[in-house]
């Protein structure tokens, strides 16, 4: 088992490296770049700009620009953002504490709420309950979250004026959990719906898969209850699918929700990387990618021992 | 005796109330919360936004002022400079600066002419990331015979040229911190560029990034006002959340608003919404170089063929005014009589028959003599529906006139950094934002033709050559008298108005939200930022 965790971890790290590679320069090799913006402003001289190169060493060959940022890093220097002047580690840890507790909360309330919706439409399936969630859930996966964030904002903030409209804290006062709560509900609940949804489309077939099996007429031949059948036997077998959807669903825990952060002005870390986008902010960008690409390593990672634990079958050398 | 007291105990309560009473007018009081779009740096010499702008007019003060009326008034300078009163010497090289004695750094250090120097010095330094130096690079040095007095002696005499001091770059930043900070430290993320120390009417309190800022008044302050106790940023940048935070009350200035929002904006009863015409325009821009555009007819034909009425009431839900010529209607120098091109398809037909295009294979597309067919492409920001849907319209009705358009929308960075730089493009849409004077030198002057000879400098990417306009432009950015200038100014506008180098669109007219009870709001025009007098911002009861 160690040893395949150190395969695997061994195995991530050309990868890594690859990916840093190539998003590297697929960066630099896209026309415009960070000081595109500057066209715009007639009173910035061609002068102006070749200094500003200088400054921040665009003016450098890529691969010479690409080996100072690889030795900065792995030495735990990201770099400075363009943008703010401030180091790029500083602006993500900032955010990225917003981002999680976020995500994670949206998370793990559309698990709890999903699972069981999924395991109680698949075992009544056809039964009036079930179809009210499956059209929820058609609902939940076709609505878009930003239309959706908005119809929340104007029914709990403009008209019944329950709930704080933006940000995450009210201006000026002490930190209390009740005024973060209140600031925490709409996102929380846009993003878990949509979540919700869908995982419990998944958890109902997968349930509903996994009840017509062999094992299961076994177990439920030996006379053992309905109840540890199901959430003995089938559940744990059924909920492969989800792990892997979990295990997916990690890099978008640390990447953040980009549009319903900026809907409910969240400071979190989707919004930086949207903005280091369009800014072509170079070092913020490179360490978002590089976050991404690392979580969807973990996650998967994640999953895989997961599965070992939930099916005993699945083993690993 | 007991009926004296009494009399004199209540005179005493009402002396006491009344006393009470005057103090509390002379305390600033009241909030007032704007929210606007995220803000990056609080160092005013490397800022880049006009949402930075609006917090650092608070906490900063510059030389001079511009107000909304476009006019220069003292801040840290005691009087504007002018050649009347001497501060602007005859030949217009020399300047002086009177500064009052009064101010006072947040940190109660005096404001001193060497605070002014060392500001010019960081933005002229070659390690510091400031954007531009247009302006200051005249200066060739500056003197300071005493505290308070500061000479700055320019190398060529040159017309506006005050209006530099009243950018946010020229918001006058203390000497006695940041000397001792390494020029290649001094950036947008150094601590004193989080929490800067100004001289302004309010000091900035707390700022949580990505989240809010808070300015409190500053007790101290040298000039009237302030009468606000706090003014608080929020940083959100979506204009529909805004708009919620409007209506919520959560917010009371918001920086964002479009004309979607607008009757939902005019129908929140406590806030007072005005539309007031702006200073930047949307254009199409003819690259010159290509032989199609060549015959000023056809450039005319197109400007005719464009519907501006109908691109403003149906794209901008009538926000915006239609644009004749670059200058902007809210400028000094601005001709009246000179209308935007009428919408008349029938004198554009007419105008390219006249220049000789006509449809000689009958493939629906217009050839010339030289068998050149009408056909080129608009490039545009993508993602900006507004401009996507103007170049739709162009396409449309310019296709009714058998040009065929094909469109070519473009991220930002390419379309500036590629397109637009290299001048790839046949048309370019986009927006430029004008400054408070009349001189486009580098927009109109043939020397100012990007081209690798000439280090790419200056922005007439249309690659618009006139002798005419060249020697007038010239003339214009030496005198130093508004009257002798503006018939040069109008005169431009006439050329470049027949002879069209980019078909001018429309104006933006900013939606400006404030509360009804919030007295001397007066928004700028030009910079973008409404809150050039924030220190006199003051509530109603």
């Amino acid at each position: 088992m160690s040893k395949y965790l150190i395969r695997r971890i061994l195995q991530a790290i050309p990868l890594l490296f690859g990916i840093s590679l190539i998003s590297f320069v697929m960066m630099r090799i896209m026309p415009g770049g960070p000081l595109a913006g500057y066209l715009m402003n007639p009173k910035v001289t061609p002068a102006d700009v070749a200094r500003l190169e200088r400054l921040w060493g665009l003016d450098q060959p890529i691969i010479i620009q690409y080996w100072r940022w690889l030795i900065s890093m792995l030495r735990g220097d990201w770099g400075w953002s363009y943008k703010t002047g401030l180091p790029v580690l500083e602006m993500i840890f900032n955010r990225l504490p917003n981002t999680i507790l976020l995500m994670s909360l949206s998370y793990l309330i559309s698990i709890i709420v999903a699972i069981p919706i999924g395991i109680y439409s698949a075992l009544k399936r056809y039964s009036v309950f079930d179809y009210i969630f499956t059209i929820f859930a058609f609902i939940g996966v076709a609505i878009p979250s930003f239309w959706f964030g908005i119809m929340m904002l104007l029914l709990f903030s403009a008209t019944l004026q329950w709930l704080p409209s933006a940000g995450m804290m009210t201006v000026g006062v002490e930190f209390s959990l009740i005024d973060r709560i209140k600031h925490l509900i709409m996102p929380v609940l846009v993003l878990g719906f949509v979540n919700m949804a869908s995982w419990s489309r998944y958890m109902r077939s997968s349930m509903l898969e996994t009840i017509s099996q062999d094992f299961i007429r076994t177990a439920r031949a030996k006379g053992l209850r309905e109840k540890v059948v199901i959430l003995k036997h089938a559940l744990r077998n059924a909920l492969i699918p989800i792990v892997t959807l979990l295990g997916l669903s990690l890099p978008a825990i640390v990447g953040g929700a980009i549009i319903t952060e900026r809907v409910f002005a969240w400071p979190g870390i989707g919004g930086l990387f949207v903005n280091s986008v369009y800014s072509r902010d170079y070092p913020i960008l490179m360490a978002s990618l590089m976050l991404t690409a690392t979580a969807v390593v973990v996650g998967n990672l994640l999953a895989d021992l997961a599965y070992g634990y939930l099916d005993p079958r699945i083993k690993y050398e | 005796m007991k009926q004296m007291s009494k009399v004199l105990l209540v005179c005493l309560v009402f002396l006491l109330i009344s006393v009470a009473a005057l103090a509390a007018n002379q305390n600033p009081e009241g909030t007032v919360t704007i929210v606007g779009s995220n803000i990056e740096t609080l160092n005013p010499i490397l800022s880049e936004s006009s949402y930075e702008t609006t917090v650092l007019n608070g906490i900063f003060s510059q030389l001079v002022r511009l107000t909304d009326q476009g006019a220069l008034i003292p801040d840290l300078a005691t009087e504007v400079p002018s050649l009347a009163n001497g501060g602007i010497s005859a030949d217009g090289l020399v300047y002086t600066f009177h500064l009052n004695p009064a101010a006072k750094w947040h940190d109660g250090q005096p404001v001193t002419a060497e605070d002014v120097k060392f500001t010019w010095e960081m933005i002229m330094n070659e390690n510091t990331a400031v954007p531009s130096r247009n302006g200051y690079d005249e200066i060739d040095r500056i003197e300071t015979p005493d505290r308070h007095t500061v000479v700055m002696y320019k190398t060529k005499a040159t017309a506006d040229w005050l209006l530099n001091w009243a950018q946010t770059s020229g918001c006058i930043i203390p000497k006695h911190l940041w000397k001792d900070v390494d020029p290649l430290e001094f950036t947008k993320g150094h601590p004193l560029s989080r929490q800067p120390i100004g001289s302004g009417p309010f000091k900035l309190a707390e700022w949580q990034s990505a989240s809010y800022l808070i300015l409190e008044a500053n007790q101290e302050y040298f000039g009237d006002g302030p009468y606000l106790e706090k003014v608080i940023y929020k940083e959100v940048e979506n204009n529909l959340t805004q708009l919620t935070m409007l209506k919520t009350g959560e917010a009371d200035i918001a920086l964002n608003i479009e004309g979607q929002q607008l009757e939902q904006a005019q129908a929140i009863d406590r806030l007072d919404v005005a539309l007031n015409p702006a200073s930047i325009y949307v254009h199409m821009t003819f690259n010159l170089d290509n032989p199609i555009f060549q015959d000023k007819r056809t450039r005319q034909a197109l400007s005719h063929a464009l519907p501006r009425e109908q691109i403003v009431d149906k794209i901008l839900n009538g926000v915006g005014l239609p644009a004749a010529t670059s200058t902007a209607p809210v400028l000094w120098a601005y001709d009246q009589n000179i209308k935007p091109y009428s919408y008349d398809m029938e004198k554009a037909a007419q105008l390219l028959a006249e220049a000789g295009w006509k449809d000689v294979d009958g493939d629906g597309v217009l050839e010339n003599q030289d068998g050149l067919k009408f056909e080129f492409s608009i490039a545009t920001n993508a993602g900006r529906q507004v401009r996507e849907r103007i170049a739709q319209i162009a396409q449309q009705f310019w296709g009714q006139l058998g040009v065929k358009v094909e469109l070519d929308f473009e991220e930002s960075t390419t379309l500036y950094g590629d397109t637009l730089d290299n001048r790839k493009f046949d048309m370019i849409m986009f927006g430029w934002i004008t400054p408070a004077t009349p001189d486009e030198f580098t927009l109109y002057h043939s020397s100012q033709i990007p081209t690798p000879e000439n280090g790419m400098a200056g922005q007439n990417y249309a690659g618009y050559v006139n002798e005419k306009v060249d020697s007038l432009l010239e003339a214009g950015q030496y005198l130093l008298n508004d009257k002798d200038r503006l018939p040069l100014y109008q005169m431009i506008q006439q050329i470049v108005y027949d002879e069209l180098p980019m078909l001018y669109v429309y104006f933006y007219v900013n939606i400006d939200v404030a509360p009804k009870n919030l007295l001397n709001w007066k928004p700028a025009p030009f910079t973008n930022a409404r809150s050039w007098n924030m220190y006199e911002w003051k509530l109603a009861n």
